[in-house]
């Protein structure tokens, strides 16, 4: 066979950086396109050659069970989505040969549409398994689509497929996806001769061997399966990292071949030299690696060998920039017009959404706005104003029940009028709109806050610290908007004017990592120090983190910076002790307020 | 026996070499460590390398042809053959590891390019 016929590849591109392969080849051989435009629904059975499906529907739902496993969802949210699943396959003919398959938002509104009692295991799984779907279709919108491209047509071309700004979080479940995919429609093809490679960038993200719930499964023996199943489907992956520790050992036992450039880290080192089967007096080496040298190992020799990679400028003409991202689709899009998916049609009025809702729920209360019951339209309505509010004083300010305001609740995450926005104290769960929420609630003249781009999170630990404060002294007044002081280069996120004059400025710590929250604190417990004239004197600091856990990684990393103490004249606490109405804030501050 | 230096010595050679093998096996007679010591370095002077300052890899013996050159093998400042990934290496697949900015994305395109069978510029 000649090199190259009837070859391809697919390279999961994390970082926008193989657009530059482009002008070396026919628009027909490679296609680039991002994940919005992968077009591929997980909900539906693929085709394989011969354009029947590979296996049967109820089979396929096994492998959408596997795969959805990696999502952090449980035993009891899994059968649940089996059991919906199956139930719209049969309701859409499915079973008996249809292909009106639900994609991920149909499956939302059919998980949305369930009843069970408030506070059982089901109405758990529900909820849980609500908040994944929701997720997966917020951070992979290329897969909530009504009919798939043919995924083995597109597997004729190679193809870059653009993650660049796809979320981390996302691409084990991707790679999970691709997998199966592969593994499902090719595997019947016969031919165990090696005619695609597979480049998973970033491989650490979904092969990796570190202790990470969401990937366990993957990590936990799945790896070298992984690449098992490759091999079966006639795929040469090309696993690529930073650190080669971080890939799974039993991945790394598995490549046959090893090519190291320079390694940095003393444990990645240590491992490389295993993998690479070098010498000790080889592994320093490692360190000493010129940019395109590289230390291989290749199955057919027993030794290690010391190479220098090609120089790329003879792969690339010079003065020829890589293609711009439109560009890259403009030449990818007559081939991919070829090979066309559905995009999920229009979503239905919310009258009639909410028509049929109440038709499954069996009630028959009168609509108010947009379809939505006045109990409903009342929690959007609040959590639009107001989305940093905790639940309970939503409940206490509609005068709800907590299984009213859930309801309501949960109607309007079903409707994806709103999503949820984060997880605040040890209990608390924010709610804010989605985008699909604030289109409704635009036309309604609902008022809509306005949150920073720290988010709800970090406008709700702003909020209920101020209305803490408030509490305790009315003399206190509040500075919101431009705060100063701003010459320590850090723009407090609240300052506290005490009745003596005094000022505290205040710091909600919350997405920021540690040692970047201990920063800003240290520089503003310098202005601490400055004399009493000075217009930036501040009397005392304060911080108030998202939970108790952020808390202590703030504290440690402020002992780091700090020489292993802990400013004086700052108090770090946590958005637990706030809400506290018995919170006492005169041991806090020490100060007679 | 060989003295660490000498091992690394033999390792650089190539320990399949015939005069190498020689002298490995003379190194075991009491007495002779010293002129293997000189025998060892006098041959990596005819093979081009300064036996005080030793490469630490030896270039790759009955190199089979490559399918896909990927790059030249290296020794010291003894350059070898082009060298590369073979049809029988890809069911094994291929693990590409390195810090950042040192070439890892280049060389896996420069073995896509050569997977597809497209010629250099």
């Amino acid at each position: 066979m000649t090199v190259g016929q009837n070859h391809t590849f697919f390279v999961l591109d994390v970082h926008g950086e193989y657009r530059d392969l482009l002008p070396l080849f026919e628009p027909e051989e490679l296609v680039w396109l991002n994940v919005d435009e992968l077009g591929i629904n997980p909900f539906e059975v693929p085709v394989g050659s011969d354009g029947q499906r590979v296996m049967s529907p109820e089979k396929w739902v096994n492998n959408i069970r596997e795969w959805l496993r990696l999502f952090w969802l449980n035993e009891p949210s899994l059968n649940l989505l089996c059991e919906v699943l199956l139930d719209e396959y049969e309701q859409r003919g499915i079973l008996k040969g249809g292909d009106d398959y639900p994609c991920i938002s149909d499956i939302i509104e059919a998980i949305g549409r369930l009843s069970p009692p408030r506070g059982s295991d089901r109405a758990k799984a529900k909820d849980k398994l609500l908040d994944r779907l929701q997720s997966l279709r917020a951070l992979l919108p290329g897969l909530d689509v009504q009919r798939s491209r043919d995924f083995f047509k597109l597997m004729q071309h190679s193809v870059i497929l653009d993650l660049s700004d796809t979320k981390d979080i996302s691409l084990p479940v991707l790679f999970a996806l691709l997998v199966t995919l592969l593994r499902e429609v090719f595997r019947s093809d016969g031919s165990l001769e090696i005619s695609r490679m597979l480049v998973l960038e970033e491989a650490h993200e979904y092969l990796g061997g570190q202790t990470d719930r969401r990937t366990s499964d993957l990590k936990e023996g799945k790896p070298s399966s992984v690449l098992r199943d490759l091999r079966k489907t006639g795929t040469c992956g090309v696993v690529v990292s930073q650190l080669i520790s971080d890939v799974a050992a039993s991945v790394r036992g598995n490549l046959g071949t090893v090519l190291c450039l320079r390694q940095g880290h003393r444990q990645c080192m240590r491992d490389a030299a295993a993998s690479l089967n070098l010498a000790p007096w080889q592994e320093a080496e490692l360190a000493r690696l010129p940019n395109q040298h590289a230390v291989a190992r290749f199955s057919r020799y027993g030794e290690p060998v010391y190479l220098t990679v090609k120089d790329a400028r003879t792969l690339f003409p010079e003065g020829l920039p890589p293609p711009s991202r439109e560009q890259a689709r403009a030449r990818s899009r007559p081939v991919l017009e070829a090979i066309p998916f559905v995009k999920r049609s229009e979503p239905p009025k919310l009258e009639a959404e909410a028509d049929n809702s109440r038709k499954v729920e069996g009630e028959g209360l009168p609509s108010a706005g947009g379809g939505l019951h006045p109990r409903e339209l009342k929690v959007y309505a609040r959590i639009a104003e107001q989305p940093w509010e905790l639940i309970e004083d939503r409940m206490d300010a509609l005068g709800f029940d907590r299984e009213t305001e859930g309801e309501a609740r949960a109607k309007l995450e079903s409707r994806g009028l709103i999503a949820f926005a984060g997880k605040i104290g040890a209990k608390h769960r924010l709610f804010e709109l989605t985008a699909r929420g604030r289109e409704l609630a635009a036309t309604k003249g609902l008022t809509m806050a306005k949150t920073g781009k720290g988010g709800v999170a970090h406008e709700a630990i702003v909020y209920y610290t101020q209305r803490s404060l408030g509490r305790h002294s009315a003399a206190f007044r509040f500075q919101r908007a431009g705060v100063s002081p701003t010459t320590a280069g850090v723009q407090p996120d609240l300052l506290l004017i005490l009745p003596s004059g005094g000022r505290i400025p205040m710091q909600a710590c919350y997405g920021n990592q540690p040692s970047y929250e201990a920063a800003a604190m240290l520089r503003l417990c310098k202005l601490s120090q400055l004399g009493p004239g000075d217009a930036d004197k501040v009397d005392f600091v304060l911080a108030v983190a998202v939970n108790k856990h952020h808390r202590d990684a703030v504290e440690r990393a402020l002992k780091r910076q700090n020489n292993g103490n802990l400013p004086g004249r700052l108090a770090l606490l946590d958005f637990d002790m706030v809400v506290n109405p018995e919170f006492d804030w005169v041991s806090v501050f020490e100060l007679p307020i | 026996m060989l003295s660490k230096e000498d091992f690394v010595l033999t390792e650089v050679l190539g320990k399949n070499l015939p005069e190498v093998r020689a002298l490995i096996a003379a190194a075991s007679n009491p007495g002779m460590e010293g002129a293997v010591h000189e025998m060892l370095r006098s041959l990596a002077r005819q093979k081009g390398f300064n036996p005080d300052d030793l490469p630490r890899f030896a270039l790759p013996q009955e190199i089979s042809e490559s399918d896909y050159i990927i790059g030249t093998s290296m020794s010291g400042n003894v350059v070898g053959e082009e060298i590369g990934v073979s049809e029988a290496d890809l069911p094994s697949h291929i693990g590409v590891f390195g810090m950042t900015a040192v070439g890892k994305s280049t060389l896996v395109k420069l073995l896509l390019i050569a997977f597809m069978g497209k010629k250099e510029t």
